[in-house]
């Protein structure tokens, strides 16, 4: 897929393609429905959107805000529970882990990305590795136990019955798509919050990755609807969710730390999908109907159930988490392992224990969707990149400051502007100390190295190219740098070269609501349905299709090829007759970092 | 693909399929655990795009010792692309059943097994695609 807006738990920032968004047919539009919502500008949202004429124009801002405020709860989410935390600090571990996997790399000699593949002996011969450190491979065993527990979460529970995946992730996503609707109902109201759930390729009512939670809900005799006659052409649905997000935030609460878990036959205080089932079967076992509960009464049932089941209410679990978080950081900070990636998970410690202790105070703020939506939705604010892929020429717009690019050295840019750009920007807001009133991660400038400089190398390690990203050049010029620190070749396994881009002009063709491009190799004007998109990846996959442009050029126009060719990394928009010849062109299968 | 030997190859399928696969016993086959494709730890994307619950795919590296007769190797590959076909059965309704091989070491395609694969064709074409 295309990705246009997307939550980084690495590095706890909303990201939005800009190039991608300003692409759109009301570019300007969205882009300011997109900084309305950020910057909790609810009154100028409201205007901008009613005072559109275009059906789509006013739909895809609204959908837009409503996406923003669908990745502010993740942001929350992340944060406060127990299983989002944990996501967080696998990050966190092998961010801490770098500067040792920088030094023994160099003592090592080559190793493979992602760094787990170096545990199988079979794949260590064929790639030529040789992988003895002892340090290395205990990062890489970190690596390997945490991939294998999030197997286990996303596994989906077919064989229960469900088909559909039920893990910590796909909670978080129905928390989420469910405040967001919610939230654009409150501001925009029953007939835009209908037409941004249908604002979707598949232009589904609700897509199957949120379903399950409405339909295991109501199967499972947790919530139920009500259909209301006589409002448009279908009735109109009265959900009562008071016990969604609290159901859903008993089951994020699991034990993390290699505490003991308690497990019976019929319930278990580890993972979310078991914490989920265990929770429906105290409830039918006890004949507790929450249907009619309000938030905070389900909220109080919860904790309940959890205590009585796993000895620990969902509040207590949360605590013990973040007591034991605490003492890791304290570990981190007594061995001085390092300094700045300890003062950056502190800074993410106090934070949470500022959100902890709204969940305490007023619980209604974070579990209610409406009061979530008209109290804290605004207050919260991750920091903000903006990407370019294609990369823009010159320095980053007022507002924003650089966090990866190229400027050449020795190069006079105002004779020569093709020499310096930038890839991704972050928006330069406030620092959190100085605004108790927004829930913000304290300093910028600590957390733009996290995003530029950490959070790639920690993305190589754990899922080497795989891992999708809105800008390539984000992990290909990483893994450049720390081959050039270290005087040591990393090998790109051949598994993990190319991230699944699969992408589908259609999908294009509805994120920009355009009917029509010009195809980047001909000129030619190309109509819907018709043209293909190529991805960045699969495009540097095929280097005589590459070597062809570059030959029907001549002089400058060659040279500048070349170096848009290192700077844009945008997918390519070509007519269906050049798509089929770029697929006569031999597939690579070698690394093209 | 090969090294000395030794010829590798990766082999990469639904969970279900790939969880037994390192209960595959043939003479001269070695299979290493099988570990998840991906981290499934990246972003989460804005409610825009196209629906994203993905297949949990699972990929292990399979070494082939090279040291026996052409006629000899040739059923060794036969017996695993047997053995491979025979994982697919365990496949849930939802997943494609399907196992991908390829060069271990540049993940060139080498066979696609599935629930119509020859097992003796798959073999011979694995040992041509190997011994080239």
């Amino acid at each position: 897929m295309i990705p246009i807006l997307q939550f980084d738990p690495a590095t706890l920032t909303l990201w939005y393609d800009t190039q991608l968004l300003a692409s759109s047919r009301a570019g300007r539009e969205v882009g300011l429905a997109l900084h309305h919502a950020i910057d909790g500008r609810e009154d100028w949202l409201k205007c901008l959107v009613r005072e559109q004429r275009d059906p789509w124009v006013r739909t895809r801002c609204a959908t837009v805000a409503s996406a923003v405020w669908h990745e502010k709860r993740h942001f929350l989410d992340f944060l406060l529970t127990n299983y989002g935390a944990m996501r967080v600090r696998q990050f966190f571990q092998c961010y801490i882990n770098t500067r040792t996997f920088l030094g023994k790399v160099a003592e090592n000699g080559p190793v493979l990305l992602p760094l787990d593949r170096n545990l199988s002996s079979g794949r260590c011969r064929a790639m030529g590795v040789s992988f003895t450190d002892p340090d290395l491979k205990r990062i890489a065993e970190g690596i390997r136990d945490f991939k294998s527990a999030m197997l286990d979460d996303r596994r989906p529970l077919v064989s229960r019955g469900l088909p559909f995946e039920v893990g910590g992730e796909a909670m978080l996503e129905g928390i989420a798509y469910h405040v967001q609707i919610g939230k654009a109902h409150r501001v925009f109201g029953a007939d835009v919050s209908a037409a941004i759930q249908r604002d979707n390729l598949e232009q589904e009512t609700v897509a199957e990755k949120y379903k399950w939670v409405y339909t295991l809900f109501v199967q499972k005799g947790l919530m139920k609807f009500d259909y209301i006659e006589g409002e448009g052409d279908t009735p109109q649905l009265n959900i009562h969710d008071g016990p969604l997000i609290p159901v859903l935030y008993a089951a994020l609460a699991g034990r993390y730390y290699k505490q003991k878990q308690t497990r019976t036959v019929y319930a278990s205080s580890a993972l979310p999908p078991e914490r989920l089932i265990s929770l429906i079967a105290y409830f039918d076992e006890h004949k507790i109907d929450l249907t009619e509960l309000s938030t905070l009464q389900a909220w109080e049932a919860a904790n309940a159930a959890c205590k009585q089941m796993f000895g620990r209410s969902v509040i207590e679990e949360i605590d013990a988490d973040y007591e034991k978080e605490a003492e890791r950081i304290a570990y981190y900070r007594e061995t001085g392992i390092d300094e700045f990636v300890t003062s950056a998970y502190e800074d993410f410690h106090g934070l949470r224990g500022r959100l902890i202790q709204v969940l305490k105070d007023d619980p209604a703020a974070v579990l209610d969707q409406a009061h979530w939506s008209d109290r804290l939705v605004n207050k919260t604010r991750p920091f903000v990149v903006a990407a370019a892929p294609a990369g823009v020429i010159g320095v980053p717009p007022d507002g924003f400051e650089r966090l990866s690019g190229v400027a050449e050295k020795d190069v006079d840019f105002d004779k020569a502007p093709d020499f310096r750009w930038w890839w991704t920007v972050i928006r330069t807001e406030g620092d959190a100390e100085h605004d108790e009133k927004v829930y913000r991660l304290g300093r910028r400038d600590m957390w733009s190295q996290i995003i530029s400089d950490f959070a790639p190398i920690a993305k190589l390690m754990i899922d080497g190219n795989r891992m999708r990203s809105m800008v390539g050049p984000e992990l290909v010029s990483t893994k450049t740098r720390i081959e050039r620190q270290t005087g040591v070749k990393l090998i790109m396994d051949s598994l993990s070269r190319y991230p699944e881009e699969n992408l589908d002009i259609a999908e294009w063709y509805f994120l920009t609501g355009n009917t029509r491009f010009r195809c980047q190799v001909t000129h030619e004007v190309v109509h819907a349905p018709h043209g293909k998109i190529i991805g960045p990846w699969e495009f540097r996959r095929r280097p005589a299709f590459l070597e062809a442009l570059f030959h029907a050029l001549s002089g400058s126009m060659q040279e500048r090829m070349r170096q848009a060719y290192w700077r844009d990394w945008s997918p390519w928009l070509v007519s269906d007759e050049v798509y089929a010849l770029f697929k006569l062109a031999k597939l690579t299968h070698e690394d093209i970092g | 693909m090969s090294h000395d030997d030794e010829i590798f190859l990766a082999v990469v399928g639904p969970e279900s399929a790939m969880k037994d696969i390192e209960k595959i016993s043939i003479a001269g086959v070695e299979i290493d655990p099988p570990q998840p494709m991906d981290a499934m730890v990246d972003a989460v994307d804005a409610p825009l795009g196209p629906d994203q619950i993905q297949l949990i795919l699972m990929h292990a590296t399979v070494v082939l010792k090279f040291g026996v007769a052409a006629a000899q190797f040739g059923l060794v590959t036969a017996q695993f692309a047997g053995e491979l076909k025979k994982l697919l059965t365990q496949t849930e309704a939802h997943e494609k059943p399907r196992i991908v091989i390829v060069d271990a070491k540049t993940s060139a395609p080498v066979m696609e097994i599935t629930e119509d694969t020859d097992a003796e064709k798959a073999g011979e074409a694995i040992k041509n695609a190997t011994r080239t």
